[in-house]
């Protein structure tokens, strides 16, 4: 991205502009393009084929893995167990109203009495939630969820905001939500987009999703997790300058041997203000050497006050004498007689440890990218404290490859009557051009590290959407393709083994005429975690 | 005419009911026959090319996408369907989209116009005092957003387009155009502090 001034843009000249507005020229260079057999909105790809009695078109839509006895397999069919995320199982008081917080900072809040088991009878005590959360294409590929949609005939692939699963069972069996009765599911999204997204409810029976409602700041569903700032971030109240304040006084400060040449003074100093020289027996201050002018009859006067303080390079200190107009600083270093330095020293290696591991586990819980300014939004005050709610966003946004900060958070608020999978997502035609066609239809053939292979599947995504679209081995012959649309494509083998191309091998990918080949590489064999995968391809 | 392009501020106003259906058409027509796509050609051509022109830098290449954009303009004029809005807010989308294409392939560069009196309300907008060295921090700033929150940000501030033209570009709700742009500001802010930047209120 470049910047100009204006001021600096020189204008077009008319006659430049007049010449290149002519509508003749124009209309004569102008090519219609050729009307195919399936131009003009085709929404459904056509195979054509011989068979002896004549002429058979088949007509296949490219919605997953379209196999014809479907409906023995399951809807949702995660492609790798080891890799599904698990269930995280709570209990709650079916007699109470209970909020539930989970490890993301998601807010689930249950109304008494929601459920019944699958007779219809009311339930009392304990019933169990299980609850899932799916936040990025690793997530979503590896739950089996399809992410296709049918909207009117139209076939679109979702970018997601965020999606969850939960159900619940009692004594292990499964219960359901009574009727009208109403979950309510504040569930923490990185996507802080207020106005491009649905709510939309899978419906394993019909295997579709159903759209409910749209999901936007308008209509209140799409609400920011922090609103309003606290302390600037350079004022002394904002936490951030309060901790790293603490942190500042609780560093450690090494004593220097006495110089024996020289003179040092003792001062009573307020140890709470000082807790890293406190701790030394016997410590004294010595002037630096490049202190010229200091008197050592100055140590052994009486002065009206005595000021120490913190120098700039965090093992030095300002000492101020002062009496009536009379004023004398000067820079000091904190020392110990020779009788006292072993111990000393061995003291300040001890603390100095523990110094450096609670510097660590800092960085590690927070970073000056997460430390908020902003107050948790009100809205959410009621229903769970704000430093717990903090804790749970910054492992959430911990290490997500688009540098989340907490103040990009939103809460997506779905009300649900059943339980299951619920998304947040924006249809997006993802391989179909403006006309409607999907853009390239490839014979594509696999191999792994220049070995012919055999893929279950493989899954096409777009890592600047929370967006994957799965193509199952049957549709290998009729492959979408568009390299503008995808920058990684991650496969399964008949083996289980994890498979990827991504970036610049993809865009390198040339087909030829209607075959393309793509050579996949495995991914290493420590990484058995989604976690780990997500870091690996950078999602 | 002086040969300027003319900005988006001077040449927008709100389409009545009647224009929009007048203009429909002119569209009608054109689907029937492409030679009388010329009254919108016409009308079009300078506020397109004034559109491209202030997002690229040199005006060989603007004359080019212009073309362009009129071409898939008539190449899709048959799914063209009316939606009560006007004909304008399609044929930028098509720039939008044509330039988007061009800058993701890297044949061309984005190029940010900048105004100094859009920069002066952007920076009312972010908190900002005005100094040379603030401009050189709000532009690395504007570099670090998304291509589509700079787009946003240039037409409002840079181009003076009211919202509910940039709405009816890019297919939104006034009202989420609005915040959009105020997300935008604040994600700047945020920027410009991390950066370490005094922000003053």
């Amino acid at each position: 991205m470049k910047f100009t001034n204006n001021k600096n843009k020189q204008p077009i000249p008319e006659k430049e502009i007049t010449e290149n507005m002519n509508f003749d020229k124009f209309i004569s260079s102008y090519k219609p393009p050729v009307k195919g057999l399936f131009s003009g909105g085709a929404k459904l790809y056509a195979l054509v084929g011989t068979v002896l009695t004549g002429i058979a078109v088949v007509v296949v839509m490219l919605a997953g893995p379209s196999v014809p006895n479907a409906a023995q397999k399951p809807f949702v069919f995660s492609p790798m167990r080891s890799m599904d995320k698990p269930l995280t199982d709570l209990v709650i008081d079916n007699s109470k109203d209970s909020t539930i917080v989970f490890s993301t900072g998601s807010l689930i809040t249950i109304p008494a009495g929601s459920f019944e088991d699958e007779s219809g009878t009311a339930l009392s005590g304990k019933v169990e939630i299980h609850y899932r959360e799916f936040h990025d294409a690793v997530d979503i590929l590896f739950s089996g969820i399809p992410m296709n949609y049918d909207s009117a005939g139209t076939e679109y692939q979702f970018e997601s905001a965020g999606m969850f699963e939960i159900t619940a069972t009692k004594d292990g069996k499964p219960v359901r939500l009574k009727s009208g009765k109403e979950l309510k599911i504040n569930m923490i999204s990185r996507n802080p987009d207020p106005d491009k997204f649905n709510f939309y409810t899978l419906d394993t029976v019909g295997r579709k999703w159903d759209y409910v409602s749209e999901n936007t700041a308008q209509n209140g569903t799409c609400i920011r997790a922090y609103e309003d700032r606290v302390a600037g971030e350079n004022d002394r109240r904002h936490p951030q300058r309060i901790a790293e304040e603490a942190l500042l006084n609780a560093k450690p400060v090494a004593p220097s041997m006495a110089d024996p040449a020289k003179q040092n003074f003792r001062i009573d100093f307020d140890a709470d203000e000082f807790p890293e020289l406190a701790v030394f027996e016997g410590i004294k201050f010595e002037p630096v050497k490049e202190e010229k002018d200091y008197d050592p009859a100055m140590a052994k006067k009486t002065w009206e006050e005595v000021e120490v303080k913190r120098g700039k390079n965090g093992s030095q200190y300002v000492v101020t004498f002062s009496s009536g107009k009379e004023k004398h600083s000067f820079t000091v270093v904190p020392v110990v007689d020779e009788k006292d330095y072993a111990a000393a020293m061995n003291d300040f290696s001890i603390r100095q440890a523990k110094y450096e591991a609670m510097l660590s586990e800092r960085r590690r819980t927070s970073s000056a990218a997460n430390d908020s300014m902003y107050a948790l939004n009100s809205h959410f005050k009621n229903l769970a404290s704000g430093a717990d709610l903090d804790q749970r966003f910054d492992a959430f946004i911990s290490g997500d490859y688009k540098n989340t900060t907490r103040d990009l958070l939103v809460y997506r608020t779905f009300s649900i009557r059943r339980l299951g999978v619920h998304n947040s997502d924006l249809p997006l035609p993802f391989f179909v051009n403006e006309s409607g066609l999907i853009t390239g239809d490839f014979n594509a053939e696999f191999t792994v590290e220049n070995e012919n292979a055999m893929l279950k599947s493989v899954f096409l995504i777009r890592r600047s959407v929370n967006s994957l679209f799965s193509v199952s081995s049957q549709n290998f012959s009729r492959f979408p393709f568009n390299k503008k649309n995808i920058d990684l494509m991650v496969g399964i083998t008949d083996e289980n083994q994890i498979v990827y191309i991504q970036d610049a091998d993809l865009k390198a990918t040339k087909a030829e005429g209607k075959n393309i080949r793509f050579n996949m590489k495995k991914v290493p064999g420590e990484i058995a975690k989604a976690e780990d995968l997500k870091k690996f391809l950078n999602l | 005419m002086n040969g300027t392009i003319c900005m988006a501020e001077d040449s927008y106003r709100i389409q009545t009911e009647t224009e929009i259906n007048s203009e429909m058409d002119l569209v009608r027509a054109a689907q029937k026959n492409a030679r009388e796509f010329a009254p919108l050609y016409q009308r079009y051509y300078r506020k397109i090319l004034a559109f491209v022109y202030h997002r690229i830098e040199s005006k060989d290449e603007a004359f080019d996408i212009t073309a362009q954009v009129f071409y898939k303009t008539l190449e899709n004029l048959s799914k063209y369907e009316d939606r009560g809005l006007p004909f304008s807010a399609w044929l930028f989308r098509i720039a939008s989209n044509e330039l988007n294409a061009r800058f993701k392939k890297e044949t061309s560069v984005r190029m940010v116009s900048i105004d100094d009196e859009g920069l002066e309300e952007l920076k009312m907008n972010v908190d900002e005092h005005s100094s040379k060295e603030s401009d050189r921090q709000l532009y690395a700033a504007l570099a670090m957003l998304d291509p589509d929150e700079v787009e946003l940000i240039d037409m409002r501030f840079f181009e003076k387009r009211p919202f509910r033209e940039i709405a009816e570009i890019l297919g939104i709700r006034e009202s989420a155009c609005k915040l959009r742009v105020y997300r935008i500001a604040e994600k700047l802010k945020h920027i410009l502090t991390k950066q370490g930047h005094e922000v003053h209120k």
